[in-house]
């Protein structure tokens, strides 16, 4: 059963004369939450204050703006790009198997390392990971991580099945480079190419690519 | 009127194994400001369960467009700490504590006992302060599948709690933002929904925020304050159950 029925609701002084009062006025914001899911809605009624503005001036109201003290160390950017690497992990983490998460992460350590870096190591692009959780959620490949960087910071996978292999540089924007050498019987063929991921598996249709990505042994990504 | 009570209710939510909740909060405000000095004899305490800590900043910035001018006002301090894997987080901040827990989610004792303890810690060191106002929040991101060839999902298959739209005149929706107060018994409802980035690929997302804030009567002493927070869970659950379908409920299996 549905009900339309509206009743008066008043959180605060509001006056319908006001002309610089917002038209949304008692629209509240919400005060508490971290996650990006959080964000993703104060954006949104935000957005809804600014549109509905009935003056040129934007009115500043209860919204908080997280300012975070940026470092330039590498200690701190390493571990920036680690929490940044971590947080948009749990954004999607109800739909990762738990062991495969764990191994992520003890990855991510590794070559996030302050520790162990050297200065011509280069850095981790969160673009590049993030094309990295929607491919791993969208192919769900069953072998373990085994990540690198590139020179440019995206995120390598590599795939070795004898002496069959496949690399995957994951770009910004759902965007995939990809190189592979494939035997059959003693003929060695290889290929490349630079697909958006939801080709991939298309464009890989000719090599088999559950050669590669199909390990039923193995830690699956997803449940 | 009288609260659902979850003990009868048969559509109180279970333990979903893909629970989609994306953020659990339990949150204090207080009457007064917590002392500068006692932040960081806080967060030291708390960096057994909270190792990482960073600047907590919120600043209020003002622009005229008239004169072309603006203005940044630092307005509160503190501090962030979460744990290593950053899915528990705890806020200390002026007039504010909360303690988060992001996805996964672990399910409410553990959770619930995380934060009780985190209070405690936080209590023993900052002293009294008059809670003003307590607030638990769910905040749910539904991700629901398109079909192989289709351009969006019909919402209300998944979404009990939704925007009827006649059709026609209007074609379907690109993008919606709702949000409904309700006051039960004194507790302030705020059920926020709308569609939000999809991080899946073919996949449409809408968040569910459930928000239940109290500002009256509130309790001040420790066992009344978190039998509080529990039934405030249990009113949770009830709304959450009654906002979403079985569509719904075999996406979080």
């Amino acid at each position: 059963m549905t009900s339309s029925s509206l009743q008066f609701y008043r959180r605060e002084k509001v006056s319908g004369l006001d002309p610089a009062q917002s038209l949304f006025a008692t629209l509240a914001l919400p005060r508490a939450g971290v996650s990006d899911t959080a964000s993703a809605l104060s954006d949104s009624f935000l957005e809804i204050l600014r549109r509905t503005d009935t003056t040129g001036r934007i009115q500043p109201r209860s919204a908080s703006i997280e300012v975070t003290t940026r470092k330039t160390s590498l200690v701190e950017t390493l571990y920036e790009i680690r929490a940044n690497a971590k947080l948009m992990t749990s954004r999607v983490a109800m739909h990762l198997d738990k062991e495969w998460r764990l191994s992520l992460f003890r990855n991510l350590d590794e070559i996030l390392d302050p520790e162990a870096w050297h200065d011509d190591d280069p850095l981790l692009a969160i673009p590049s990971f993030e094309t990295f959780l929607r491919f791993s959620l969208f192919i769900k490949p069953n072998r373990q991580l085994s990540l690198g960087v590139s020179n440019q910071g995206n995120l390598l996978l590599g795939w070795i099945v004898g002496k069959d292999r496949l690399s995957i540089e994951m770009l910004p924007q759902d965007v995939l480079r990809w190189v592979l050498v494939r035997y059959v019987g003693d003929e060695r063929e290889s290929a490349a190419g630079q697909v958006p991921l939801l080709r991939l598996m298309a464009v890989l249709g000719p090599f088999d690519p559950e050669h590669w990505f199909a390990d039923h042994g193995a830690a699956a990504t997803s449940r | 009127m009288t609260l659902p009570n979850s003990d009868n209710n048969e559509a109180v939510s279970g333990q979903y194994p893909k629970a989609p909740i994306t953020e659990a909060v339990i949150d204090f405000r207080f009457a007064d400001s917590i002392p500068q000095e006692s932040y960081a004899r806080t967060r030291d305490k708390l960096l057994d369960n909270y190792p990482l800590s960073s600047d907590w900043v919120e600043g209020i910035a003002s622009f005229d467009m008239v004169k072309r001018s603006g203005s940044f006002q630092e307005a509160v301090r503190g501090f962030r700490l979460s744990s290593v894997d950053q899915v528990n987080v705890a806020i200390i901040a002026d007039k504010r504590f909360s303690v988060s827990r992001l996805a996964p989610y672990s399910g409410w004792e553990d959770f619930r006992t995380r934060a009780r303890e985190t209070w405690g810690v936080a209590k023993a060191t900052v002293g009294y302060r008059k809670i003003e106002r307590i607030g638990v929040r769910y905040i749910n991101r539904i991700d629901i599948p398109m079909g192989e060839n289709a351009t969006g999902v019909e919402i209300s298959k998944y979404l009990a709690f939704r925007l009827d739209v006649p059709q026609p005149p209007f074609p379907a929706i690109q993008l919606q933002t709702s949000q409904a107060i309700f006051d039960f018994d004194g507790r302030m409802v705020i059920i926020n929904t709308g569609t939000v980035p999809a991080p899946l690929v073919k996949h449409v997302s809408v968040a569910l925020d459930i928000d239940i804030g109290l500002e009256r009567d509130v309790p001040q002493a420790d066992d009344a304050l978190w039998a509080y927070v529990d039934s405030t869970r249990d009113l949770k659950n009830v709304l959450f159950e009654a906002s979403i379908t079985d569509a719904a409920r075999a996406l979080f299996q």
